[in-house]
């Protein structure tokens, strides 16, 4: 697993509009490190496979 | 008196008044206030005014359902005319300009005759540490050197303080059942929906919910029945089925799951201590203990967490040329979902339906699921560690690992008190539920109220 590297981080923040410091770059890219296991392991399951991917049924379930 | 359904019961007596009873609020809110730190806002002119109004009604015998009643607001949500700050310097572009309209929670409250007597404490826009550059950190009640946790924190504090029988804050990770737990309350996240969010100042859409912290199960069921359904304006607050709380104290039928993995791998030994025994009472009151796990729980905090700080970018986005003036923590926190890739923010959606198959499989069995409110008493000041079973861990790898399943699926969470710990500080579980089926919670709660006196127990610092 690798997660991008900080310059990377960096440029998208800031194409996406986002002023942040280099501290925050780095917990920027300490928060997605520790997000990492747990994202890759969703990446590399299949999704659910009964229509589920719509994420229109995660709003279902809790509708009365 | 206990709660507000003693409350009510005194003014039905005559034994009291509103104004007497709103007057006595506001000095122990000044008190607490001094003490922990808890207050934003005194609402004193307007609670006062409201007083004298509700203890006519009780003259003439038209009192409402919760006629006279104090009650805490945290400052995200909006009171008609009072400034709503979120806890921040950042709220606005013009000052702190006062709400147009009470929000919906706020509106419904006050039409069922209870008195909003303050704005409560939250950490900045209900997401940053525990020490908001605005107004500083609350105190906990049972222990001053401790955070009251949060984000509702300064309602929690209140409400832990008698100051106040019972607030409304809301909750995204864990706001309202994680200060309830750390102060020793009853505080229901409600199902996803249930309560309209209307006027409360937003923070992740698919996440949050508004909810009430208080002193009893049975005063949450009433403040949740005057709550609940929609609004017409909240687009995710729909019809509801009555709320049908069992009278019975009789749990016989009642299955409940008492899961592990995730939920108890880190969970201190008071608290867990604190789960069986009111596994226990329940058992001994009828309930029926059944198998029942949640195989991807564990991975609810960390992709919980992609959802909420990606829609917070997204709604924070607009400020993005100040954040130099936010709390450290809110930008800290929020900076993760900058980055989160759409595919991955949607995965994270689709795992939220897999969760909810994983509950449904729960529930197939199970009427509830119990589990720790969090794994350990309150945080502690200034660094906001907490300890498991003698080792300190950071409050945000700890605080919401139980709670934030509820937030991810929608199903609702009750905390409830189950004792103190030998630190002195309170200690919790969670009743889980299937969506819109609170009043399963709230019946197993109340009983467990009923049989034991740990919701009775006042912290050292209430005034």
């Amino acid at each position: 697993m690798s997660v991008p590297e900080r310059a990377e981080l960096a440029a998208l923040a800031a194409r996406l509009g986002f002023a942040v410091d280099d501290e925050i770059v780095d917990v920027m890219r300490a928060a997605v490190e520790a997000a990492e296991p747990a994202a890759a392991r969703l990446r590399a399951r299949p999704l659910p496979a009964d229509g589920a991917a719509d994420p229109a049924h995660g709003d279902r379930w809790s509708r009365p | 008196m206990n709660d507000a359904t003693d409350l009510l019961a005194a003014y039905a007596a005559g034994d009291t008044d509103p104004v007497e009873e709103i007057d006595a609020a506001l000095g122990r809110l000044a008190a607490a206030h001094e003490a922990l730190n808890c207050t934003i806002a005194v609402l004193g002119e307007r609670a006062r005014a409201a007083a004298r109004d509700s203890a006519r009604r009780w003259a003439e015998g038209t009192a409402r359902p919760l006629e006279g009643v104090p009650f805490g607001v945290k400052d995200v949500i909006d009171v008609a005319g009072v400034p709503t700050t979120n806890g921040s310097w950042n709220h606005g572009r013009d000052g702190d300009p006062p709400a147009a309209a009470s929000a919906t929670v706020v509106r419904r409250l006050e039409e069922a005759g209870a008195i909003a007597v303050s704005k409560d404490a939250t950490t900045e826009f209900a997401v940053g540490g525990p020490h908001p550059p605005r107004f500083g950190a609350v105190r906990n009640p049972w222990d001053p050197r401790r955070w009251a946790g949060g984000s509702s924190t300064g309602s929690a504090a209140a409400v832990a303080a008698r100051a106040v029988p019972c607030a409304v804050g809301t909750d995204v990770g864990g706001s309202v059942r994680l200060p309830s737990a750390w102060c020793g309350l009853t505080g229901l996240k409600p199902t996803a929906g249930a309560i309209p969010r209307t006027g409360v100042f937003p923070l992740s859409w698919t996440t949050e919910t508004v909810g009430p912290l208080a002193r009893s199960a049975r005063d949450v069921a009433t403040l949740f029945g005057v709550l609940r359904g929609p609004d017409g304006a909240d687009p995710r607050s729909l019809a509801l089925p009555e709320l049908d709380v069992p009278a019975r104290d009789d749990l016989t039928g009642l299955r409940i799951a008492v899961p592990g993995g995730a939920f108890t791998e880190l969970c201190d030994a008071a608290v867990a201590a604190g789960v069986a025994h009111l596994v226990d009472e329940l058992v001994a009151a009828g309930a029926e203990v059944v198998p029942g796990e949640v195989p991807s729980a564990g991975d609810a905090l960390p992709i919980g967490y992609q959802v909420v700080f990606t829609e917070a970018a997204t709604l924070h986005r607009v400020d993005a040329d100040r954040w130099d003036t936010y709390d450290p923590v809110v930008v800290r926190r929020i900076s993760q979902g900058i980055v989160t890739p759409a595919v991955d923010y949607l995965r994270a959606l689709q795992f939220r339906t897999e969760l909810q198959r994983e509950l449904d499989a729960v529930f197939a069995g199970a009427d509830l699921v119990v589990v720790p409110t969090c794994p350990s008493t309150a945080p502690r000041l200034p660094d906001g560690t907490v300890v498991v079973d003698g080792q300190d861990y950071p409050l945000y790898a700890a605080q919401s690992r139980s709670t934030m399943l509820g937030n991810l699926t929608g199903a609702p969470g009750l905390a409830v008190p189950t004792g103190v710990a030998p630190d002195g500080c309170p200690v919790s579980a969670q009743l889980v539920a299937p969506p819109h089926r609170e009043a399963t919670a709230l019946w197993a709660a109340r009983v467990f109220q009923q049989r034991t006196a740990h919701h009775l127990a006042v912290a050292p610092s209430a005034v």
